[in-house]
This record gives C-alpha cells, structure tokens and sequence, in this order.
C-alpha cells in the first residue's frame, strides 16, 4: 500500500501580522485581539502557523498568559 | 520611579458604594506609599474565562500608576487581604519614570483627545480583519488535534486536504469557490475511508 505523501507545507500567513500591521496593539487587556491566536481549546497557535515573527511570538505569549491569569482569556476550554 | 498597572477583579456583588469606597481606599494607599495615581479605570462587569471562587463574572477594576517597587509588596498584601478581590495582577510597564515629565506628557494628551480616539478606531478595525484571518488558522490547528487522535498514517492528508478548501472559500467569493471546496471534499474523504477498509 502506498503511503501518502509526506505532509505537505501547512497553509499559513506568511507575513507576521503584527509587523504588517502596526496599529493592531496586542496587550492583555484586549483578550479579543489575543483569541485570534489561540485554538479552541485555549492552546497559544505556534509560530509555525500564525506566521507570527520570533519578536511578536514572544510579546504575544507574554500578553495571553497574562491575559490568562486575569481570567480574560481560558486556560483551557473543557469538552469539545 | 516605575510605572505600574494593576488589574483588580472584584466580587460582582459588591454595590456601587462599595466600589467606590474601594477604589479610594487603594488610591490613598498608593499615594500614601509615595506613588502617584495616573488613572483609574471601571471596565464594568466582564464574564470571567473561568471560574474564579466559584464566580462566573466580575467586575473589573484598572489602576494605573507610577511608584516605588516597595509599594507594589504592600498593594499586593493588601489585595490578598481584602475579601472582594477575586483576583489581581500587577504589570511593570516602565522603568525610570520621571514624575513630573510624565505629568507633562500627560497634560499634553489631555491637551489633543481627538487625536488618541482616532488612534484607537483604526486599530479595532483592524483587529476584526485580523481576526477573519486567524480563524482559519483555528479550524486548521483543530483539524490537527483531531488527527493526533487517529491512530495511522492517513492523519496528514485528511488533515491537508480541508485546510485549503477553507482558504479558497474565503479568498474567493465566487460561487465557483463553493463547487470547488465540495469537490475537494470529496477524494479527501474516500481515500481515507477506503484505508480504514484494507487495514480491517
């Protein structure tokens, strides 16, 4: 049987948004900014996806972990 | 001198009076602790991401000001002993203020507002755009948990093949974008399902 072909490039956004875009402000206190890069289960979406740049991946973590401790955004979303 | 932000979550049942008291209470705390408040902000009541003891909403409260290092250890203990804060957080948001340029800065702000609502326009709008785009990304990421969940080698291409239909629909708002994602749909499903067959 012949196996499928290797994992092809995931689709992505290539360009990070946050460098394309300065005037998106990505801070804690805007958890609806931030749930664009979360699934649905509340995981943070890696770089390799959200093509976000290392600079504005790092900035981005920092900012949904704390927006996490306020409870603005989940830590985990339960059930499917 | 630094700058500090503080976000307070409050009890939701706390009357109006009693937030009042609270927010002037802390704000004499700060000053008293040689710290100069900036501002004071009343997010209203928020739905909570969680539960936080035992509550589902709460009422969110904004400190913004400048001071000492040693101001935050007696603000913190403060908070954790006051029944209604559910929850807080403390961020430094600069080193080495300088009180009085920053009081200056701050007059001239106050000085244009026009300007800083218009500011904040632009970067909504943005931000709805920017979540459009994620979405897909969303629905990639949860295509993916569910492929770790299958046990074989079929994982990748079921989980490839609808990604890209989703970005053709979006990208293309033609009716030919609809037939083209259903034909999609199709063969990557097929495969898959005759797979599951051969191994049984």
């Amino acid at each position: 049987m012949p196996k499928p072909m290797k994992r092809r490039p995931f689709p992505r956004s290539k360009v990070c948004r946050f460098c394309a875009d300065s005037s998106i402000r990505m801070d804690y206190k805007e958890p609806n900014v931030l749930r664009a890069f979360i699934t649905e289960r509340g995981k943070i979406i890696p770089r390799r996806i959200s093509g976000n740049c290392a600079k504005h991946q790092r900035l981005l973590t920092t900012a949904i972990k704390r927006a996490r401790n306020i409870a603005l955004l989940p830590f985990t979303v339960p059930r499917r | 001198m630094r700058r500090y932000e503080s976000v307070v979550i409050l009890n939701p049942d706390m009357p109006d009076d009693d937030i009042q008291g609270f927010t002037d209470r802390f704000s004499n705390l700060i000053k008293t602790n040689g710290g100069e408040i900036i501002k004071i902000e009343d997010w209203g009541f928020k739905k909570l991401a969680y539960l936080v003891e035992k509550k589902d909403k709460g009422r969110y409260i904004l400190f913004d000001f400048v001071g000492m290092p040693a101001l935050i250890l007696e603000l913190e203990r403060q908070f954790k002993i006051t029944e209604d804060v559910l929850k807080y957080l403390s961020v430094k948001l600069d080193e080495d203020v300088d009180l009085e340029a920053f009081k200056a800065s701050v007059q001239e702000k106050a000085a244009s507002p026009a300007e800083v609502t218009e500011v904040a326009e632009g970067a909504e709008g943005a931000g709805t755009g920017a979540e459009a785009v994620a979405e897909s990304a969303e629905a990639g990421a949860v295509l993916a948990s569910e492929a770790e969940a299958a046990p074989t080698a079929e994982a990748p291409s079921a989980e490839t093949a609808p990604a890209p239909e989703a970005l053709v629909a979006e990208a293309v708002p033609e009716p030919a974008a609809q037939s083209a994602s259903e034909s999609t749909e199709s063969p990557a499903t097929q495969p898959a399902a005759a797979e599951t067959t051969k191994e049984d």
